[in-house]
């Protein structure tokens, strides 16, 4: 579960519902546990809705190395997948890579690959750009968000994302509570808005 | 005095069930078939009620209560998004479809937002064709009373109002409100779920008494499975494969053939020694062309008409 999840706002059950939606959200698209710190403003009457999310640690790409063990033998290089999630991921870059001729899935977990300089080389083929946990981060908080309030602004720094929404205009003070989040979260002390 | 009961089993024997249904002077109100497994939704005379149930017994399936039988019921949200479907919408559309009624959902297509909600005349008019509605709102008290006032009060059926806080000063817009539910990511499975969606059901049965009990006052002409009946034997129904083509509302039907290349032929039908045209509305869905509305006229709207044909 997240470490920290607070929520701020005027509505009492809607706090307590929405805390437990947002974790259920995160949980679904595997990225609960990689939340250090979650901090929601609720304001339904404005509407004015802020969530900054904290990640435990800098979202990085992930490269075939990261994701699964190579061998090479020969003129082949074996890969030895240990996530499952990157599978088709790894497939495709090794396709991208040496072409679909060389490149055989030999069970659900091995592929051999024949034309690869060394396995070195396969280790440091990118699967997933470090910028696809940010994604999947934000694509769970506008789920949160309510479908309605559609005016919104992201900030993305490091570690930590922000989105403030609203419903027609974004006014400069509500950007403005959401960059005072956004450090807070940034430097991790207390948040008063 | 007719009763309404579900038979749940195989299709083992069915046939006798259906000849004991026909023997006892009663109606078939639905027939659902799946694989081997057969539900069956009929209106029998009370007192054939033991044998019936006990034939349903031996043949080795269930009876069951079915409350909300004979009824057609919309189970609306603001939008089709993944922000209000499925869950629990589809929850309480399958739960209502348990205790017998006939349920369509279907979403708004401006229905999202709080300020900038809204209904357009070709939705409620859509709505108002069903006997009753559950409207879904989500979690926040300001919100559900704001789109109440935007959203419920142009719906002319009964409606009951589903959402998450107990909102405040809104009564007049719905005929029941269920609170405690709201917005939900996953399936509604446990207990203090459950109960919710029986609460759902019971509001619904309340809404529907007080309807019947109008209807009461003034009963349609001819009850709306004595037109079933007439109808089911009509080849384009007989020959249409959409599930469930005559539905039953509580002073009509919807039947699913086009209106315009059929209506006249039902309107010509007769049924007591009267045109159907003379007793019913038949009128086109405001779905689309592919469906069309049969409302019964009420036994003292065809005694005026009667009387205005005399004195001409």
């Amino acid at each position: 579960m997240a470490a920290d999840t607070v929520v701020a706002g005027t509505d009492e059950y809607g706090n307590e519902r929405y805390k437990a939606l947002y974790e259920e959200l995160l949980f679904d698209v595997g990225k609960l546990a990689a939340v250090e710190r979650s901090y929601l403003v609720l304001k339904p009457q404005v509407p004015l809705f802020i969530v900054s999310v904290k990640m435990k640690a800098r979202p990085a790409a992930k490269k075939i190395g990261n994701v699964a063990s190579t061998r090479s033998e020969r003129d082949m290089v074996y890969v030895s997948i240990s996530d499952e999630m990157y599978a088709p991921g790894i497939l495709n870059a090794l396709w991208h890579r040496y072409g679909r001729d060389n490149v055989q899935q030999l069970d659900r977990f091995d592929i051999s690959i024949r034309g690869a300089k060394n396995s070195f080389e396969v280790d440091d083929i990118e699967v997933e750009s470090h910028e696809h946990p940010v994604q999947e981060v934000l694509g769970a908080l506008y789920r949160v968000l309510p479908e309605g309030i559609r005016n919104r602004r992201t900030y993305s720094d490091n570690d930590v994302i922000t989105v403030v929404a609203t419903e027609e205009i974004m006014r400069p003070e509500m950007l403005e509570e959401a960059k005072v989040i956004h450090a807070a979260m940034q430097k991790g002390g207390e948040i008063d808005v | 005095m007719y009763e309404v009961i579900m038979y749940d089993g195989g299709i083992y024997r069915s046939d006798e069930l259906f000849e004991l249904i026909e023997d006892v002077g009663g109606v078939v109100l639905m027939k659902n078939r799946s694989a081997q497994m057969l539900t069956v939704t009929m209106s029998i005379p009370s007192e054939d009620r033991e044998v019936v149930e006990a034939l349903c017994k031996d043949i080795g399936g269930q009876v069951r209560e079915v409350p909300l039988a004979g009824t057609e019921i919309a189970i609306v949200g603001p939008t089709l998004g993944r922000h209000h479907m499925p869950h629990p919408i589809c929850d309480i559309a399958e739960y209502l479809r348990r205790c017998g009624a006939v349920t369509v959902v279907m979403g708004l297509s401006r229905g999202r937002g709080k300020n900038t909600s809204q209904i357009s005349l070709a939705e409620t008019s859509t709505i108002d064709e069903y006997d009753a509605c559950v409207f879904m709102l989500g979690n926040f008290k300001a919100c559900v009373e704001t789109k109440a006032e935007l959203l419920l009060s142009k719906i002319n059926i009964p409606t009951v109002l589903v959402c998450g806080p107990k909102p405040e000063g809104i009564d007049h817009t719905c005929d029941a409100i269920v609170y405690g539910v709201g917005r939900k990511a996953s399936r509604m499975r446990e207990a203090a779920d459950r109960a919710k969606l029986e609460e759902v059901a019971d509001r619904i049965e309340e809404v529907l008494d007080d309807k019947k009990k109008a209807l009461e006052e003034d009963p349609p002409f001819v009850h709306p499975s004595e037109i079933k009946a007439l109808l089911e034997n009509y080849e384009p129904i007989d020959m249409c494969l959409r599930p469930a083509p005559l539905v039953m509302h509580l002073d009509g039907l919807r039947a699913k053939i086009p209106y315009d290349e059929y209506h006249r032929e039902i309107e010509d039908m007769m049924v007591y020694g009267r045109r159907l045209g003379e007793v019913c509305e038949i009128t086109p869905s405001k779905i689309n062309d592919s469906s069309m509305l049969i409302r019964i006229k009420t036994r003292s709207q065809v005694a005026y008409e009667d009387a205005l044909k005399a004195k001409q």
